[in-house]
């Protein structure tokens, strides 16, 4: 059964209410990003891109990754003083104003711990900081006397020793309070840490503090830290890490500047070949400025061109003719004028001896066309009389190839023949005897 | 720049689903679609100052398609003048609502017709321009878009029904 036209129809209905799979959004989009890219967008911020050689490209990409490590370095120092706490402030400070006592008097059991006892002004105690030598600050004690009170701060990292906390713990009964420790060592190194404070109050009351599981490998700066009144007791007690946040800070920036990789850039710039590359760079600025040069020159030019133009239109403005005439020598004149009526007496002899070349052309011309005239005329006639044709006045055709001749596209009697032959060559200057010969001659009267 | 691609895409969001429907069914099987319709706009935004009447939005689209498609099939047939293509075209039927399976019937039947013929139908069927209007777009005249029409019905009916009849395992060869 065939489609009919109804449901035909339906079909149509069904396209015509079908939603669009192309949304005027999706349209839009792209409609915009062709415009632009045909407006020169894309195009434009090629050949901008391709200003730059490759090589100008590395100079500038080491030129930023040096600025940004200077930067980071900057910003790593700065962070570096804020994070050594106010202990550090009070140094540089001490050490504008005041001496800097280096004592060899043995504080904790480990002979290799020194002392420096930063002097301060006479209003002030000194500040003690202990470490050890040739290894960075592993505990520092600070006797500071800005509020009244005696400030203690000892650094645990996984450089403490056995003795450190020991020492720590000594400190600690001196103060008036029990610290408890227990140590995991691997390999020498301070891993982990559990601590326990208990400190007896005046009311009798007791506080107990324990911190478990403290990671050294995490907290590289873990502080047990303690303020003593005049008599040597301690009075507010704190552990954790204070400068946690700095510090972290401060690793992250050191992350940052190993991933920069800063000897390898080092490397890398350093086979970039500077010299050759600044040699290049100046010749590009040199090109640039010779470019600059012709632009102006062409410029200058132009002006000049106009100038010149304007210069010539003034001379000629100022013509004098009258005067130019004037200016004329008579002799010249009389010169110039005999040498012209000569030329003309030669141009004269020239065309009428032309004429007579022409002249003479044309009877030979007259004379061979009259020649031809009483040939055809000739033929014409033998013709007739031998019947070929049966009006010389019609339009006559004749041909001879491979041997045969026509007239009329009639062949001619083979007794003809010969007869015809001598006539063709007498009349016609045709050589009979030629091979392949296709000769046809066709007379109309006038 | 941006004031007149405003105003041209502002003229150009009522018409975009007639628009949209005409390339989707003109191309059906020969290209991207939406090639077309973005050739086509980029050409109509170049000459849009050239447009008088606003109204005729849509027929000027058209016009500017049907060129386009004159022009890419000349060049076509340029280049593939010595040799004969036979495409076999294989569909899976069920994989189609009924609807859509009744859309990709017609458009697969449309794809067969000769483009002079496809375009008449599609503009008079689908899109909905007078017998005038199409020979206005199409520029030719109005009797033979009139044959176009008739003629191009009656295959679309041939075609349809043989359609119908192979639905169970739509398998067809055909030569373009």
């Amino acid at each position: 059964m065939n489609l009919s036209n109804s449901e035909l129809d339906q079909l149509f209905e069904n396209v015509r209410k079908e939603k669009p799979v192309a949304t005027f959004e999706e349209t839009q989009r792209t409609f915009i990003a062709a415009t632009i890219a045909s407006a020169g967008g894309v195009l434009a911020t090629k050949s901008l891109l391709k200003l730059f050689t490759f090589k100008q490209w590395i100079i500038m990409i080491s030129v930023l990754s040096a600025a940004t490590v200077g930067t980071l370095l900057v910003t790593l120092t700065a962070s570096t003083e804020k994070a050594s706490s106010s202990l550090s402030e009070n140094e540089v400070n001490s050490n504008n104003k005041k001496e800097i006592i280096q004592s060899d008097a043995v504080i904790a059991e480990n002979a290799a711990e020194r002392t420096a006892i930063i002097k301060l002004d006479e209003a002030h105690p000194e500040m003690q900081i202990v470490t050890q030598k040739g290894k960075p600050p592993i505990m520092v004690r600070a006797y500071l006397l800005d509020d009244g009170t005696y400030h203690f701060e000892y650094f645990i990292t996984q450089e403490t020793s056995e003795e450190d906390l020991k020492k720590l713990q000594a400190e600690a009964k001196a103060a008036g309070f029990e610290l408890k420790y227990e140590p995991t060592f691997e390999s020498d190194k301070l891993m982990r840490l559990n601590l326990q404070i208990v400190q007896i109050k005046e009311n009798g009351q007791r506080q107990n503090i324990q911190i478990s599981d403290i990671d050294l490998k995490e907290s590289s700066n873990y502080k047990v830290a303690w303020n003593v009144d005049d008599n040597g007791t301690a009075t507010s007690i704190a552990c954790g890490e204070e400068f946690r946040l700095k510090e972290a800070d401060q690793r992250e920036i050191e992350e940052l500047m190993e991933s920069l990789r800063m000897e390898e850039l080092v490397a890398e710039m350093e086979q970039l070949e500077m010299d050759e590359l600044t040699a290049e760079l100046k010749q590009l600025q040199e090109e640039l400025g010779e470019e600059l040069a012709h632009i102006d020159l062409a410029r200058e030019m132009q002006i000049a061109g106009l100038e010149e133009l304007a210069e010539v239109e003034e001379l000629v403005a100022q013509l004098r003719v009258e005067e130019i005439m004037e200016s004329f020598d008579e002799e010249a004149m009389v010169e110039m004028r005999e040498g012209m009526e000569e030329a003309f007496a030669e141009m004269e002899r020239e065309q009428e001896k032309m004429r007579k070349e022409f002249e003479n052309m044309c009877e030979q011309h007259k004379g061979h066309a009259d020649c031809c005239q009483k040939g055809h005329e000739k033929m014409l006639n033998e013709l007739e009389s031998d019947g070929l044709i049966n009006d010389k006045a019609k339009r006559t055709k004749m041909t001879a190839s491979r041997g045969k001749i026509e007239v009329n596209g009639k062949e001619i009697p083979k007794d003809l023949r010969r007869k015809y032959e001598q006539l063709i060559e007498e009349l016609f200057e045709v050589d009979m005897k030629q091979k392949d010969l296709k000769w046809q001659w066709v007379h109309v009267c006038d | 720049m941006r004031k007149k691609q405003k105003e041209f895409l502002a003229l150009y969001e009522p018409i975009h689903d007639d628009f949209e429907r005409f390339c989707r069914a003109r191309v059906y099987g020969d290209m991207d679609f939406r090639d077309l319709m973005n050739e086509t706009l980029l050409k109509a935004f170049e000459k849009f100052e050239e447009l008088r009447a606003k109204e005729a939005f849509l027929s000027y689209l058209l016009s500017i398609s049907v060129r386009i498609l004159a022009n890419n099939n000349r060049k076509r047939k340029e280049e593939s003048d010595s040799f004969e293509v036979v495409a076999i075209k294989a569909h899976d039927v069920n994989a189609k609502t009924d609807n859509k399976a009744d859309s990709y019937f017609l458009h697969q039947a449309l794809a067969q017709l000769p483009d002079e013929q496809r375009e008449s139908i599609i503009l008079f069927e689908i899109s909905g321009f007078s017998i005038k209007e199409i020979a206005a777009i199409q520029n030719a005249t109005e009797s033979s878009v009139k044959q176009r029409l008739r003629r191009g019905r009656m295959r679309l009916r041939e075609i349809l029904t043989f359609e119908a009849k192979n639905s169970g395992s739509t398998v067809k060869s055909e030569v373009s």
